[in-house]
């Protein structure tokens, strides 16, 4: 399964790196705020991608509704902090296929994975 | 700290709608059973009155509507059921917060005791969540929990039915939220999806009940879908799902779930022989109007405003008609004339308009009445059923206050000496529930109320032997009044049928008090009875306050405007055919003789008239009473917006006001009730 991660943060991005690809997943590139990940989806087109919500430039939200304006299909998971629930809401109400917390637990991340692989079949 | 006073009023009527809102709702639940929407908009309810009379400071009213949250959470958790005992306690709980409005109302304090309230309201949420408990130990815990009716729609009744004939099979599914779960209510959105993206969903409890409060913890939430997966295949999938703690799966048949549509009907007031009244309210006129909260003055400058320019409008018809007939041929006169007519629709419109913003549904008042006629049914042992008709009938929202407590007394009297006990029914061979409808409707510009009983109806002689017995008048002079002139006796100040003195409708100080509350405000009041049949009273009210449709008289040269609602006829008659009874002129009339009067007299007028051939009469009626009135001329009529004479003339008798024609004159408008008194001193 192809991923794209968006995440500000260098940290977050490497983390979420090792986690997919010790899944046995393919990171097929990495964005740092909602513009970037617009483009890469475009040019990318993964099967999945793993959204940060505040990020500069172009938050998380507004990312989601144009990435699911170029494909109805893109398969996208939130990856949200405490606090964030409306926003979270807007996301999943955009069209996110699910979420998930931060700070990440790498057990439910891997299910999360796991699901999106099989419901991508 | 912030100075709450400021808010006061604000707070007074936001309390006021929510409590008429509870009220409401506690009756739908006693009638219709606990529904979701109904306990949750019950919730609601008492949760916003919760934090408003916490913000200002209210304590006593805070504790009443936790208690009543800390319940209906329970009941909409599905901890307890809703019964009979506790509807009573929410009955009463808008009982106390009603006091303690008036209390708060008149000098910002909360005086009444409530803890004896409170108290119980604690104990039986206590008692109902142990016996719960009990019943979930003996093994039927679970079950009783999570099975529960699946208020579904015709649509989604037709869906059902369509997909099983596909080949699908019907799951009830239960999914509870692990405790740890962060964003609950986000995460039931993503479940919503996940499911609708596994299989159709025919009926979600999130999006029905659950919309705008989450639900509470440990809490099942329910589906009804359509799969073609296995029970066991369908539970391990949704098991995979982000924060599910458990999830069952019933497969049901559509049978199985046509019986469980039906809402359960837990309340039931005739339990034990219990008297019962129900209500019919159709639920679809429960969508509530889009509004905007306006203060009442500006409304009354407006109308006032309005009232200038109807009267503007009169005298620029006049000044048209001058012109026209002076300059007729004139091209500029001419033009003017579809400006003028122009003018005179966009003003009319704008009055209706006007009209319109101060009228409300009389929904507003009936919805009063379901709880009044439960509250006297029960006390009275009797079974009533009330039937309201024509909630929607617009009226003044003056009207509608001032129309209030004349009802309401007439519905007691209808309960309380109107309708019979089920067993004097039951011999009377009529059905034990007896009927009370209350109706309202348009009727030529003017709102009609009708409140008819289907009891015993009047007793004619009882009323004449009370009569001669209060020494009213003799029993020579009763044994001449027909049956109706002796109904019309309930309107006499000092008599009451009911042989004994009930608290419920009182001592004899009812009817009259009904009559000249109606009458204070231009309407009327007919009494018609059938003995054993039932009794009806007819209520002719204006539409407005504001604006009446007025006959001009001529009086001595002057013009005065008699309230058209008052006039009852207008003849002609030559002055010979005036008839005298014991030395006062009347006229016979449909076989009534009424009594004449000359206005003149009353205000002060030397008489004219009475050297022509023809007076015109016109006979003004005051419920049963009637009374001729001669004048010099009849003018005409037309819509007169009334004005006060202002403090500095004051309450004048037989004078309710002034308003100004269309030749900038002022005319005085005659007040009906004013009249008959002088009258009555006259003749």
């Amino acid at each position: 399964m192809k991923v794209l991660i968006v995440d500000d943060a260098s940290f977050m991005r490497m983390m979420l790196r090792k986690m997919i690809e010790s899944e046995g997943h393919f990171v097929a590139g990495e964005a740092v705020d909602g513009n970037d990940a617009v483009a890469k989806y475009s040019q990318l087109r993964p099967d999945l991608v793993t959204m940060d919500i505040s990020m500069p430039n172009k938050n998380g939200i507004e990312a989601v509704q144009e990435i699911r304006a170029i494909d109805k299909a893109a398969k996208i998971l939130m990856i949200s902090a405490i606090g964030q629930e409306p926003m979270v809401k807007a996301a999943i109400l955009g069209g996110a296929y699910d979420f998930i917390m931060k700070p990440l637990d790498e057990e439910l991340f891997k299910k999360a994975l796991d699901r999106a692989a099989r419901d991508g079949r | 700290m912030t100075d709450m006073r400021q808010y006061q009023s604000h707070f007074l009527d936001d309390l006021g709608e929510q409590l008429q809102l509870m009220e409401g709702e506690i009756l739908r639940l006693e009638q219709e059973g606990g529904t979701a929407e109904g306990v949750q908009s019950l919730f609601r309810a008492a949760h916003t009155l919760k934090g408003s009379s916490a913000t200002m400071g209210y304590e006593k009213m805070t504790k009443i509507t936790h208690a009543m949250e800390t319940i209906l959470d329970n009941v909409r958790s599905e901890v307890y059921p809703i019964t009979t005992e506790m509807i009573t306690l929410l009955f009463q709980c808008v009982d106390r917060l009603k006091v303690l409005e008036a209390e708060i109302a008149l000098d910002s304090r909360e005086l009444s005791d409530i803890d004896d309230l409170v108290g119980d309201m604690m104990l039986l949420d206590a008692r109902r969540a142990q016996e719960m408990l009990v019943h979930a130990e003996k093994g039927e815990g679970d079950k009783t929990v999570i099975s529960e009716s699946f208020p579904l729609r015709e649509d989604e009744w037709e869906m059902a039915r369509r997909q099983v004939e596909g080949g699908l099979s019907l799951y009830r599914l239960y999914i509870r939220l692990s405790s740890e779960c962060l964003m609950k209510s986000v995460r039931l959105d993503v479940i919503e999806k996940q499911l609708r993206d596994t299989a159709p969903v025919i009926w979600s409890e999130l999006l029905s009940r659950w919309r705008d409060i989450p639900p509470p913890d440990g809490q099942f939430v329910r589906w009804l879908i359509a799969a073609a997966d296995r029970k066991e295949e369908l539970e391990r999938e949704i098991r995979t799902w982000f924060d599910v703690d458990s999830v069952e799966a019933v497969p049901c048949s559509l049978d199985e779930l046509h019986s469980q549509s039906q809402p359960p009907v837990i309340v039931r007031t005739d339990i034990g022989g219990r008297p019962e009244s129900s209500f019919r309210l159709p639920p679809s006129e429960r969508v509530k109007a889009q509004s905007i909260r306006v203060n009442v003055d500006r409304l009354e400058t407006l109308m006032n405003l309005v009232g200038e320019l109807v009267i503007d409008q009169t005298r620029i018809r006049q000044v048209e008609a001058n012109l026209q007939q002076k300059y007729g041929s004139d091209e500029t006169v001419k033009e003017m004339s579809p400006v003028f007519d122009h003018l005179t629709r966009v003003i009319g419109e704008l009055q209706d308009s006007v009209m319109k913003v101060r009228m409300l549904p009389i929904e507003q008042l009936f919805s009063r009445f379901p709880r009044v006629v439960r509250d006297l049914a029960n006390g009275l042992g009797k079974k009533v059923e009330l039937m309201l008709e024509g909630n929607e009938t617009e009226l003044d929202r003056n009207l509608i206050e001032e129309v209030g407590d004349p009802l309401i007394h007439l519905i007691r009297n209808a309960l309380d000496h109107g309708i019979e006990t089920p067993e004097a029914r039951r011999q009377a061979g009529k059905p034990e529930q007896g009927i009370l409808r209350i109706s309202a409707a348009h009727e030529d510009n003017q709102v009609v109320l009708t409140v008819k009983d289907d009891g015993a109806g009047i007793d004619a002689d009882k009323l004449l032997a009370k009569a001669i017995d209060k020494n009213l008048f003799s029993a020579e002079e009763a044994s001449q009044k027909k049956e109706n002139e002796a109904i019309q006796l309930i309107f006499h100040p000092g008599l009451s049928t009911a042989s004994e003195i009930s608290d419920i409708s009182g001592r004899g100080v009812g009817m009259d008090i009904v009559r000249a509350g109606i009458e204070r405000i231009n309407g009327m009041i007919e009494v018609e009875t059938f003995k054993g049949r039932g009794t009806c009273f007819r209520i002719r009210l204006p539409l407005t306050l504001a604006i009446i449709t007025g006959l001009m008289v001529d009086i001595g040269g002057r013009i005065y405007i008699l309230p058209m609602s008052n006039v009852v006829e207008i003849i002609q008659m030559e002055p010979k055919a005036l008839q005298s009874v014991k030395g006062v002129p009347v006229v016979s009339l449909r076989e009534r003789i009424i009594p004449v009067v000359w206005l003149h007299d009353s205000l002060g007028y030397p008489r004219t008239g009475i050297k022509r051939k023809q007076i015109p009469i016109v006979v003004i009626g005051r419920a049963e009473k009637r009374l001729a009135l001669a004048v010099d001329g009849l003018i005409g009529y037309q819509e007169v917006v009334i004005k006060s004479l202002g403090a500095y003339v004051g309450n004048i008798e037989g004078i309710s006001g002034a308003t100004i024609l269309g030749d900038g004159r002022v005319a005085l408008i005659l007040e009906i009730g004013g009249i008959m008194k002088m009258a009555g001193g006259l003749t």
